[in-house]
């Protein structure tokens, strides 16, 4: 592996994807200042008859949050939206709908998916997600 | 954080009057590729265009050190805005300086505060 290339993988959330009432699911923010090949999916194993489906987005934010980021919790409450796609998967098996963004050029970013009615409450998945930059 | 990638973050706009047209300051970005803008906050609702621009004149010999004097700018990127939170982003950055112009339409009245990006090497 290269010893200058910087990269980082790993969960950012792993639990119910659909919440109660079809409530969306946003994940923490992701310190991204020196990436700028980011991307995210969203692991999912449908049984049969249920269903995934809605929207996924990447979005970014510029707000400063955390000044040491990866030393406690950030709070950053704008964001823009960089890519997003909508999703529909009803057959049963392992899905994984993925955005990237290439050319990433904010601090933060995040995964968030909005489910639609259709979508089966109480679907277990897991966020996860590559950065790289240097 | 990587040692190598040579990164900033800040307030480009800071609580201005999003009512009148703003510039900002010309920011070095000679080895930055990267750049972003985005509307983080304020206490106005605006309304108007977010635009990057970039600029290949000399400007000044020590820049960090003193305030260069740039007249000629090439639009990079637009954004109409409506909201808080809105931002743009441009890649391949190839001009030695960067600034943003906002422009008003219908901005409620108050403040406005731009946070920008950029990253290099």
């Amino acid at each position: 592996m290269s010893g200058s290339f910087n990269t980082k993988n790993g969960v950012l959330y792993t639990g119910d994807v659909v919440g109660e009432g079809g409530s969306e699911l946003e994940t923490d923010p992701v310190f991204a200042q020196n990436m700028f090949q980011i991307n995210a999916s969203l692991e999912v194993t449908l049984g049969v008859g249920e269903q995934l489906s809605g929207d996924i987005y990447l979005q970014a934010s510029n707000q400063e949050g955390n000044e040491t980021p990866g030393i406690g919790t950030t709070s950053v409450t704008k964001w823009v939206t960089v890519n997003t796609a909508s999703i529909s998967y009803s057959t049963g098996t392992a899905v994984m709908p993925t955005l990237s963004n290439t050319n990433f050029a904010y601090r933060w970013f995040r995964f968030k998916y909005a489910p639609d009615a259709a979508a089966t409450a109480g679907l277990i998945g897991t966020v996860r997600f590559t950065e790289k930059g240097w | 954080m990587s040692d190598s990638m040579n990164t900033r973050n800040f307030i480009a706009l800071d609580g201005v009057d999003p009512q009148t047209t703003v510039n900002s300051a010309a920011i070095y970005s000679q080895q930055m590729l990267y750049a972003s803008a985005q509307i983080t906050g304020g206490t106005s609702t605006p309304n108007g265009t977010l635009k990057i621009y970039g600029s290949n004149e000399h400007g000044i010999n020590s820049p960090g050190l003193g305030t260069p004097t740039i007249t000629y700018w090439a639009e990079l990127g637009s954004l109409s805005a409506t909201a808080v939170g809105q931002g743009l982003a441009i890649t391949d950055v190839s001009y030695k300086w960067l600034k943003l112009i906002w422009t008003n339409s219908s901005s409620t009245a108050g403040t406005m505060d731009v946070r920008m990006t950029i990253k290099g090497w």
